[in-house]
C-alpha cells in the first residue's frame, strides 16, 4: 500500500477495527515508512489527549432549572444535620450497615469469585429490599425517609456497575454521587478524598445513606473509607460487630450533639 | 434486567412521581452536560441545552420505547438539540473574533493567538492545552463533532452512537477519521 492508503486507515487501525491482513501490512509499513509512523503516533496522542479532557460537571443548580422550566415546585429540603432518627430506626440502619459487611464478609460481593457479578448484586439489592421494608415498619417520629438514602444507594450501585457509554471514569459517578447528597441537603460535609477499589465501591455504594461524602478512583489501590454517623448509644453495637469481622476497621469516633461520626476503612485480599 | 432501573424511574415518573425524574437528571446530567460543553464549547450554551434536553426527555418520556436505554434516548435529544444549537449561532455570528470570550466554568476567557515562535508542547501548560483542543473541536461542523466528542471524549461505542446519531457504521468511521485528522491539523503545534 502507498503512504496516502496507509494514511486512510490510520484511525481504524487505532481501533483495531481491521483484517488481519490489513493489519500486517500497515505494521510492515510503518516499520520503514518514517512519516506514516509519525502520523500515526500524532494521532494517537491526539486521541488520548482528547480521552484525557477533564469532565466537566454539571451546574450545581441544574435540577433547579429543569423543574422551574416544567413547572414543578422545588420539594422541601430535608436538613439531615438537623433531624434526630428515632431510635428504633437507628438500630435498623446499624443492621443494614452489618447486613452489607457481613455479605462484605463472606465474599460473595468481589469479582472474580464464583457467584458472580450479577449475582451478588441480586443478592445485594433483595437484602437491601429487606432491609428497607423493616426500616419503613418503624414508625417515623422525622420528616426524613430514611429509605431515601437506600434508593439512592441502589440507583448509584445500579448506575455504578453498569458505567456508561465504555469506559467512564468513576469520578463522574463520584460527582453524582455528591449530587445526590446534596439532594438530601447533607450539609457541611467535608469533602473526602476516598480511593477505592472496584469491589469495595460495591461495598461502598450500599450504605450511601450513610455515606456524608464520596469522591474516590478506582485507580489507587488504597483502602476504601465510608464516613458514617450514627446514633452515639448505638456506637457500642456497631464497634461488637466490626470486631468480628476482618478486613475492616474503623476510626476512633467524634461524638458530637448525640451523634457519632467515624471512619470504616475496608481493605482489600486476606 | 439490564436497564430496569431507570425503566423503573421513568414508569414511576409517568405516574405522576417527579422525584423519580429527578433521580434520572441526576443520574446523567454530568455526562449530558460534558458531552453538550464540549459540543457547544460553551458553559453557559451547555447548561442552557442540557437543561432544555431533560426537559424535552420528560415531555416525550410517553413515546419513550424501551428498545433502548434511558441514556441513549436522553443522549439522542441532547445531541440533536446541540447540533441545531450549533447551525442557528452560526448562523448567527459566522465570524468568531478572536477577541470574543469563550464562556467556561471557570469564566470567560479570551483567545489567544498561538504563537509559533515558542517552543511547541512545553510551552503550554495543561489548561492551555485543554482550552486549545476545545478551541480546535468547536473548528469542527457539527456532524464531525458529534462522532468526535461521543467516540472519542465520551467513549461511546460505535453501536451506541449508530443509535444516537442514526448513522451506519461506515459513515461513523469515516467521520470519525476525517474529524481526527482536522483535529490533528488544527493542533499540530500543541500535539
Amino acid at each position: 500500500m502507498e503512504c496516502k492508503e496507509i494514511k486512510e486507515l490510520l484511525s481504524n487501525y487505532l481501533e483495531n477495527d481491521l483484517s488481519i491482513q490489513q493489519k500486517e501490512e500497515i505494521e510492515r509499513h510503518l516499520s520503514v515508512c518514517k512519516d506514516c509512523k509519525a502520523q500515526l503516533d500524532s494521532l494517537k496522542r491526539l486521541v488520548s489527549e482528547l480521552g484525557g479532557l477533564k469532565k466537566v460537571a454539571a451546574p450545581a443548580d441544574m435540577l433547579e432549572g429543569i423543574n422551574r422550566r416544567l413547572g414543578i415546585e422545588p420539594k422541601k429540603k430535608v436538613f439531615l444535620n438537623r433531624l434526630k432518627i428515632p431510635l428504633e430506626a437507628a438500630g435498623v440502619l446499624v443492621s443494614v450497615i452489618l447486613i452489607v459487611l457481613f455479605i462484605n464478609q463472606t465474599g460473595i460481593l468481589r469479582p472474580g469469585k464464583q457467584t458472580g457479578m450479577e449475582m451478588a448484586k441480586t443478592q445485594v439489592l433483595e437484602s437491601l429490599e429487606v432491609a428497607q421494608k423493616e426500616i419503613l415498619e418503624v414508625p417515623a417520629t422525622a420528616d426524613y425517609k430514611v429509605s431515601e438514602g437506600l434508593e439512592s444507594a441502589q440507583q448509584f450501585d445500579t448506575s455504578y456497575e453498569k458505567g456508561y457509554m465504555g469506559e467512564a471514569g468513576f469520578a463522574s459517578k463520584g460527582a453524582a454521587l455528591s449530587r445526590m447528597a446534596q439532594v438530601a441537603d447533607i450539609q457541611e460535609a467535608p469533602m473526602q478524598e476516598i480511593a477505592i477499589t472496584e469491589s469495595m465501591a460495591q461495598n461502598l455504594v450500599k450504605v450511601k445513606g450513610f455515606v456524608r461524602e464520596l469522591e474516590g478512583t478506582i485507580e489507587k489501590e488504597e483502602p476504601a473509607k465510608l464516613y458514617i454517623r450514627i446514633p452515639a448509644g448505638k456506637l457500642s453495637n456497631l464497634f461488637v460487630w466490626l470486631k468480628g469481622l476482618s478486613g475492616v476497621m474503623s476510626t476512633d469516633p467524634e461524638v458530637k450533639e448525640g451523634s457519632a461520626y467515624l471512619a470504616i476503612e475496608f481493605y482489600e485480599g486476606p | 434486567m439490564y436497564f430496569s432501573y431507570d425503566f423503573d424511574l421513568i414508569e414511576k415518573t409517568l405516574k405522576g412521581d417527579n422525584a423519580a425524574f429527578d433521580k434520572l437528571v441526576l443520574k446523567y446530567q454530568d455526562r449530558i452536560f460534558n458531552t453538550a460543553y464540549r459540543m457547544l464549547g460553551s458553559y453557559e450554551e451547555a447548561k442552557d441545552a442540557s437543561q432544555e434536553a431533560f426537559v424535552n426527555a420528560y415531555r416525550s418520556l410517553g413515546n419513550f420505547r424501551k428498545e433502548s436505554s434511558f441514556y441513549t434516548y436522553l443522549y439522542r435529544i441532547a445531541i440533536n438539540l446541540c447540533k441545531n444549537r450549533l447551525k442557528r449561532l452560526n448562523r448567527e455570528s459566522k465570524f468568531v473574533s478572536v477577541d470574543t470570550p469563550i464562556s467556561t466554568e471557570d469564566g470567560e476567557i479570551r483567545l489567544e493567538i498561538a504563537d509559533d515562535t515558542s517552543s511547541p508542547r512545553e510551552a503550554l501548560d495543561i489548561k492551555d492545552r485543554q482550552a486549545r483542543i476545545q478551541e480546535a473541536i468547536n473548528s469542527l461542523d457539527e456532524e464531525h463533532k458529534a462522532v468526535l466528542v461521543l467516540r472519542d471524549i465520551e467513549g461511546a461505542s460505535y453501536e451506541g452512537i449508530s443509535q444516537m446519531l442514526g448513522l451506519n457504521m461506515g459513515t461513523i468511521k469515516s467521520r470519525l477519521h476525517r474529524a481526527r485528522y482536522m483535529l490533528k491539523e488544527k493542533l499540530k503545534d500543541v500535539i
